[in-house]
């Protein structure tokens, strides 16, 4: 077998991947682990360079017990300082290039990325490798930072409505695999990170064929000597193989599933639910599956179905979206931020908040946009708009060179297809019954988890037809077999027809559950 | 793809080495891209931007950007929250920028949307207190189409009750979503508190009463309109691989039968100069947050091209930056916050040069704020001389910091756009974003120890704690 490519064939790189990821080594496969750390590279014009090391390990690679060490090692790494100058140096060096660089922690990957202008490289390139491969790991930085992360975890996510909803759906579908934390940790695990578990944590984690480099603008001849020199370091990295940290198998989901987070202090109810799939960014069905998702619902866009029938409908809500991943936005744009794919994946679905009173039929309304999706697919109007919409559309996902970099480290990181460059050749080739009949192989709205962050239970267990009284905590409250629930309140002009029957549709709930936000990943 | 040979003229501008007399000259292109991108000695922008005024008022930029067929779209309008003077106005401005999105009788709102769908457009717009801004971007092939469905809803805007009731709908769900934010509340409280009679004083997503009145706002919704979107208070800047003299050609004939009849607007509130130190408090009960220190003293209006305002950005870098002392006394060594924060102070007229500390406990307020007032006193009176030169070094740090960074922002077209959209959008002239970068070259340590005497005071001071009443999460 050939050492991995840099941009793995679509098809080809799901046999790669599965392959690479298996414990038992092969000559290939020692082969592969002992080859140069891969680089890739971009030419662009301009005085801007853009700099990027990833390494394929991410919070998926935290030991059990241990929720939270790839997320701490990382900025402890970023920030710590080096063996040879202290964090106050590190950070006077960079404010003096005008530069940053930065952190993302996900699920499978880590990055470090940063830009400067082109005369600013050599310094950059070599306090990047400094900071890497010869990290000081200060003992205060890192109790600051696990401190930090204990916070997150107490106070700021319970704050924020929305973003808990998506981490309880997240650590719900994947419980018990290492999808299922959140990437900042357990507020029990913790404590007990120290920097000698994060140095051990380094140490198994980054390898010469665990890495890869990017490059992207002109750099001049200094600039290329010191990204080759980085380069040099990182292949001088352990030649062992890669952690074995391929998807694993999840417990499907079975029926439907409520579980309602009680945040006291809330005012509205926020939404997410769905379910984990087969799909992957090197699946023969990805592209299908993104153009389903962007007609059901792009995120940040309004031509989605499930915006068009909970926001623009009714103005019920800022908006509703549908993903086959875990999104997570780029700052200062609504596209996804390049180097969170994830190798298990979830079709999720996310409501903004609405009024309580509003809440079960909000949920109906979007179920009912899903099981129509299934069943009848993309009318072939809709296919084709879509299919001209998001062929062009990739291309504004790289029109940042550092994004555009992004990309490309990613698919060569995680061995799959760039987006951008398989999307624009695969989306056209598509058919529409290709599309739906993906739709109808990856999408289960019989059997869906549901999170809702809401004030108060009660209101939406009722309209479910669940008696709120029957239980406490996580136990499985009893149904009463009636549910009722009403067209949106505040609407403002008669109900139609088809709103009647939305309101009368059953959930049909298998199992229904309550917790306070107190209780959440302790 | 353009090519561009740069040479150290633009190393020279930033790296204050000397400027070279040879610009940059563009290769021609093999593929369909045609944009030519000159960067002279001396220079950010392009020497083929192009600008022209209309009859109507509005003001055109046109900026090739060496960036292969894409292509960005902004319209600037100086209209903000800072307009909502008439009561029961607030919120409006954000308000109106949703129902922007409804079009007009001949492209109403659904058919402007699957018009946009086909070209593979990525829209967006937002508010602030002081602009609002309609941001597109597609592959450079759109750009006709892009113009004429745009220039559409700004001229033929069509507005019905069911659709206001909607999208009322909506805005309330993002109000909600908004109070859920404590650190909102803090800024919401801190203005507040900071501006009695200027419009600064009220949060842009609209005060709760009047939002909650918005399914009703037809009438105020297009009054506003009369009052406040108009070509005169807007800029066009399209960024991209464009040609720029034959874009300012089609923009012209475009939006040039943009035209609206006269109005008297209501003249905006001065608001007094303050008179001493003000206080306000923030009991937050919408479940946990850890509690917050938030200030802010009064500074004068932005001006690109005077020293003031370059001073003003580099003492809020030397004041409260990640690597300034003060934060690294308070977040890393005394380890008082999880956090400080001074954002950009810069508007449109006189405003608060503002800092927000997320504390680790309720006690050590006072202690941050005893810090702060230290670190502004260091710097507008050095203890010694070996201090006073330690500073001077960070000031030309800073100012390269700030600079380098300026130019580092320029990626994609739509990072151009809304560079040159915000610097055009104070005096419509987008050299301005060049005569602010010179004038940071030119801070000396004097002109930020001058600005900070003159406005870092108490008496210009407003000072907010927020405490939850459950506490941080246990």
């Amino acid at each position: 077998m050939k050492p991995p490519s840099r941009r793995a064939l679509l098809g080809g790189s799901a046999a790669l991947l599965a392959g690479c990821w298996q414990r038992s080594p092969g000559p290939a496969r020692l082969t592969a682990a002992a080859a140069p750390a891969r680089r890739v590279e971009l030419p662009t014009v301009g005085p801007v360079v853009w700099l990027q090391v990833s390494c394929r390990a991410g919070s998926g690679a935290d030991p059990i017990g241990a929720e939270g060490l790839a997320w701490l090692a990382a900025h402890a790494q970023r920030h710590g300082g080096t063996t040879t100058a202290s964090a106050d140096a590190v950070g006077d060096r960079l404010q003096a290039m005008g530069a940053d660089i930065d952190v993302l922690v996900d699920q499978d990957q880590v990055s470090f990325r940063a830009r400067c202008l082109r005369e600013d490289l050599p310094a950059l390139a070599a306090l990047m490798g400094d900071l890497l491969l010869a990290p000081a790991l200060d003992a205060a930085v890192v109790e600051r930072l696990r401190a930090s992360s204990i916070d997150a975890l107490r106070t700021a996510l319970p704050a924020d409505a929305e973003a808990l909803g998506q981490q309880v759906l997240d650590s719900w579908l994947f419980g018990g695999h290492p999808s299922g934390h959140p990437i900042r940790g357990r507020i029990g695990a913790l404590p007990g990170l120290d920097a000698a578990m994060i140095r051990a944590h380094l140490d198994r984690c980054w390898l010469r064929g665990s890495v890869v480099l990017g490059l992207a603008g002109a750099p001049d001849d200094a600039g290329r000597a010191a990204v080759a020199a980085l380069q040099e370091r990182l292949s001088a990295l352990p030649a062992r193989l890669p952690l074995d940290l391929g998807p694993r198998a999840v417990r499907p989901v079975a029926g439907r599933e409520l579980l309602v987070v009680e945040q006291g202090g809330s005012s509205t109810t926020g939404i997410h639910f769905g379910h984990p799939t087969r799909l992957h960014r090197a699946h023969p069905d990805w592209p299908a599956m993104a153009l389903a998702t962007t007609a059901l619902g792009e995120h940040r866009q309004a031509h989605g179905r499930l915006y068009q029938a909970l926001r623009e409908k009714r103005g019920l809500n800022y908006g509703d979206y549908a993903y086959n991943e875990v999104f997570r936005q780029e700052s200062g744009s609504s596209r996804q931020e390049p180097g969170t794919g994830r190798l298990q994946n979830a079709f999720i679905v996310w409501l903004r908040p609405v009024d309580p009173d509003n809440a079960a039929y909000a949920l109906r309304v979007a179920i009912d946009q899903v099981e129509r999706f299934v069943a009848d697919g993309l009318a072939p109007n809709e296919f084709a708009t879509m299919q001209t919409y998001l062929a062009r559309r990739v291309a504004l996902w790289g029109a940042d060179p550092g994004r555009r970099l992004g990309w490309a480290v990613e698919a060569a990181l995680m061995e799959w297809p760039d987006p951008l460059e398989l999307l624009p050749r695969a989306v056209p080739a598509l058919t529409r019954e290709a599309v739906n009949d993906a739709v109808r192989r990856h999408l289960r709205p019989d059997d869906l988890r549901i999170v809702a962050v809401a004030p108060d239970a009660g209101p939406l267990l009722r309209a479910a037809g669940v008696d709120p009284a029957s239980g406490a905590g996580k136990a499985l409250l009893r149904r009463t077999g009636e549910e009722s629930t009403s067209p949106p309140v505040g609407a403002g002009s008669p109900f139609e027809p088809e709103e009647l029957r939305l309101a009368s549709l059953p959930l049909a709930l298998s199992a229904a559950s309550v917790i306070p936000t107190e209780d959440i990943f302790r | 793809m353009t090519c561009l040979r740069l040479t150290a003229a633009l190393v020279g501008l930033l790296g204050g080495g000397p400027a070279l007399a040879e610009g940059i000259e563009a290769a021609a292109a093999p593929t369909a891209a045609q944009a030519t991108v000159t960067i002279p000695a001396g220079r950010v922008l392009p020497l083929e931007l192009a600008v022209d005024r209309l009859a109507n008022g509005l003001t055109v930029v046109v900026v090739p950007v060496a960036v292969p067929s894409l292509v960005a779209v902004q319209t600037w309008m100086a209209v903000g929250s800072r307009q909502e003077v008439v009561r029961g106005t607030t919120g409006y401005a954000h308000f109106f920028e949703h129902l922007m999105f409804h079009g007009s009788r001949e492209l109403p709102g659904d058919k402007r949307a699957a018009m946009l769908l086909s070209l593979g457009v990525d829209e967006n717009a937002w508010t602030s207190s002081d602009r609002t801004c309609y941001h597109l971007q597609a592959p450079a092939d759109a750009l006709a189409q892009l113009l004429w469905i745009e220039s559409d809803r700004f001229k033929n805007l069509e507005l019905d009750q069911l659709g206001v009731r909607r999208e009322a709908g909506a805005v309330l769900g993002e109000w909600r979503r908004a109070q859920s934010d404590p650190e909102r509340a803090l800024d919401a409280a801190l203005y507040a508190a900071a501006f009695g009679q200027h419009a600064y004083n009220h949060p842009t997503i609209g005060l709760e009463s009047d939002v909650l009145a918005m399914p009703d706002g037809l009438p105020t919704a297009l009054g506003f309109r009369q009052l406040w979107y108009r070509p005169e208070h807007t800029t066009l800047v399209i960024a991209g691989d464009v040609d720029p003299a034959a874009t300012l050609d089609l923009a012209r004939a475009t939006y040039e039968t943009w035209t609206m009849p006269p109005v008297a607007a209501p003249p905006l509130p001065v608001e007094p100069v303050q008179a001493g130190q003000r206080t306000a408090g923030v009991i937050w009960t919408a479940g946990p947050a850890n509690s917050w220190l938030a200030m802010g003293w009064k500074v004068p209006a932005f001006a690109p091209d005077t020293r003031d305002g370059a001073a003003m950005r580099v003492l809020v870098e030397l004041l409260a930056g990640d690597v300034s002392p003060l934060y690294r006394q308070v977040v890393e060594d005394e380890q008082l916050a999880w956090s400080m924060a001074a954002p950009d102070p810069r508007s449109v007229d006189p405003g608060l040069l503002t800092m927000r500390v997320e504390l680790r406990d309720r006690a050590a307020g006072d202690r941050v704020d005893a810090l702060i007032r230290a670190a502004v006193e260091q710097i507008v009176r050095p203890p010694d001389t070996d201090a006073a030169d330690a500073l001077r070094r960070r000031v030309l740090a800073v100012r390269q910091q700030l600079r380098h960074g300026d130019v580092l922002e320029l990626g994609d077209p739509a990072s151009w756009a809304a560079t040159v959209g915000w610097y055009t959008s104070f005096r419509g002239d987008p050299l301005d974003f060049e005569r602010h970068l010179a004038a940071l070259a030119a801070v000396e340590l004097a002109d930020v120890q001058r600005f900070a005497a003159t406005w870092l005071v108490d008496s210009g001071r407003t000072l907010v704690r927020l405490e939850s009443v459950a506490g941080a999460g246990q």
